[in-house]
């Protein structure tokens, strides 16, 4: 059980990473735009 | 006092700065796309690498290096656990030692993924030879790899150029710098006396006629990358306290310049890469001042010892001998406490709980700020950023728009840095007021002391240092997951923000210079920079400080 719980909890960090990644990209104005 | 200790310290030093111009320059050569003759040495090798691993030598941009760094390391940490927790199961196993716990794999998982090697576990007694061998180890090439190949792409950014591509660059950073090095250093500190062995122990007989196990392993690879990596975590839980990881003067020093290389080295590499030589100079020049300063700070703390011994008439004429190795001395153990902090390596000589008050709070201060050199690759990020806030600043004074190496600096690149700035205080202070709160009964020291314990644990992991003030009984579920969280968040947060900040100015159009515009590669903005280090670095610390070190030392 805590096995799984350790796993999700990587997993959700990592999620909120690609989070800040998105909302620095709205930042700096791309708008989802990668060109 | 003996003038011995000083003049190893001198010529430690003397080596590292004469190392760091050349060493810039080729791990500025090793990542230059541009065909050379590196590429006829270590091609045939990488070219495999990247075959193997289906890697197409395209630029990224830097949403796709991001996304790159943060889904490749979180794949690598998940197997990493597996291996812990599943260690009893597999092979090279032969002490018959145990699977990890859930958090405590959780915990070493991350911590080696992220180049921090906090342990809350003995590596003898903890891991077996097939943990040491490929996890640890393979995380110790990669994390610092990964932090070298992020401060490169950021660099490029800076300089106008794509960003490149983490796994070319995640590569080259293992097959040019670490693995060559490595390799070099590992035979010389085998040949000082460091055990090399798949033997997992020896058995002796003590003058008592007891009978002792002493542990042994393949030390001398893993020392290697401990330190060069600036990974720091020890095979022994005693780190380079133990006469097999560190037996004697010359492998201290060599430790020390392991550690200071590829930090030091990196301004210059910024330097040649945006072709402004003089902007790496004035960057290293600064840092370096910052380094003496605390060096000669911990020296004359640690030197004058514990004013509460000299008032009960006991001398100190060694100066604090207290958690120290006798055969190291003060001088070398202050020496490599600064040197471990301030390039965010971790591995220690001496017990750091029982460095004096001042001593202990150089060390925090350095992995507070991490611009004091910092760690393999992330140090320069730091340090550039830094660079950026101190241009903005000079920028407001006058009344221009800032501009860094020919681009405006505007409000959306430093809201990302203002974001940046403000996640670390977040990371320490709030975990370090929750563990105080409700976990007292951790933490050994009371009072001053105690709270310096608990802010400590959280700055190492915050700062990806991993060295540990120790005191605290940290293999709780508690201490496992919250330093793990914060090790993680800390880790990859200022990549992601500092690379969007080098994506945002590569989409700037390059502006000329004029006679308003702010040098960046003469000494007054090296004034400013440290100025600005300090200011940053003190508003938001220095209350913690004062609860802590500084309080304990005014009590004394």
């Amino acid at each position: 059980m805590l096995d799984i719980m350790m796993i999700v909890l990587v997993i959700l960090i990592a999620f909120a990473l690609g989070g800040l990644a998105e909302w620095s990209s709205r930042v700096i104005g791309e708008r989802g735009n990668d060109k | 006092m003996s003038i011995l200790p000083y003049i190893g310290i001198a010529v430690t030093l003397i080596i590292v700065i004469l190392l760091a111009r050349p060493m810039g320059s080729y791990i500025a050569r090793a990542f230059d796309y541009t065909p050379g003759r590196l590429d006829r040495w270590f091609g045939p090798l990488e070219k495999g690498i990247y075959r193997v691993g289906g890697v197409r030598q395209e630029n990224q941009t830097w949403k796709q290096y991001a996304a790159a760094v943060l889904i490749s390391n979180t794949v690598l940490l998940l197997v990493v656990y597996m291996i812990f927790r599943l260690q009893d199961k597999l092979p090279l196993n032969p002490a018959g030692i145990g699977a990890m716990s859930p958090d405590l794999a959780f915990n070493t998982a991350i911590s080696f993924m992220t180049n921090t090697n906090l342990q809350h576990y003995s590596g003898e007694s903890g891991l077996s030879l097939f943990s040491q061998m490929t996890a640890i180890v393979f995380m110790m090439f990669v994390s610092p790899a990964t932090g070298i190949a992020v401060a490169i792409a950021f660099i490029r950014g800076l300089a106008g150029k794509p960003l490149g591509n983490f796994f070319v660059d995640l590569t080259r950073a293992v097959t040019r710098i670490l693995l060559p090095l490595a390799c070099v250093a590992a035979i010389i500190l085998i040949g000082l006396g460091v055990p090399q062995t798949l033997q997992t122990g020896v058995t002796a007989q003590t003058l008592q006629g007891a009978q002792q196990q002493i542990a042994t392993g393949p030390m001398g690879t893993f020392l290697a990358i401990k330190e060069l990596g600036n990974n720091g975590g020890g095979f022994m839980g005693a780190n380079s306290a133990h006469p097999f990881e560190n037996p004697g003067g010359i492998s201290n020093m060599l430790q020390i310049m392991l550690m200071m290389l590829v930090p030091v080295s990196l301004p210059f590499t910024y330097g040649k890469m945006v072709g402004n030589n003089k902007q790496g100079r004035v960057l290293f020049v600064s840092m370096m001042m910052m380094f003496i300063v605390m060096l000669s700070v911990s020296l004359v703390s640690e030197h004058q010892g514990n004013p509460l011994i000299q008032q009960a008439g006991i001398q100190q004429g060694t100066g604090s001998m207290e958690g120290k190795e006798v055969r190291i001395g003060v001088e070398q153990s202050s020496f490599y406490s600064v040197v471990t902090t301030a390039s965010e390596t971790g591995a220690v000589n001496t017990m750091h709980d029982t460095l004096t008050p001042i001593a202990g709070m150089v060390a925090i201060g350095n992995m507070m700020l991490n611009t004091v050199f910092g760690g393999s690759g992330v140090g320069v990020l730091n340090v550039l950023m830094y660079a950026i806030i101190a241009v903005f600043l000079s920028g407001l004074m006058v009344g221009r728009t800032p501009e860094f190496l020919g681009r405006k600096i505007e409000g959306r690149e430093m809201k990302l840095i203002a974001v940046t700035l403000l996640i670390q205080p977040l990371l320490i202070l709030a975990p370090t007021a929750i563990a105080l709160m409700a976990y007292p009964d951790t933490i050994s020291n009371p009072g001053y002391h105690g709270l310096t314990q608990v802010l400590y644990e959280f700055t190492s992991s915050a700062a990806n240092n991993g060295s540990g003030f120790e005191g605290l009984g940290d293999n709780t579920i508690f201490w496992n997951v919250s330093t793990g969280v914060v090790m993680f968040i800390a880790r990859y947060f200022s990549m992601i923000t500092l690379l969007a900040v080098a994506g945002s100015l590569l989409m700037k159009k390059p502006v000329p210079e004029t006679s308003g515009t702010l040098r960046t590669d003469q000494p007054l903005f090296g004034l400013v920079f440290v100025v600005a280090v300090v200011i940053v670095g003190a508003l938001t610390f220095f209350p913690a400080l004062v609860l802590g070190p500084i309080a304990e030392q005014l009590t004394l």
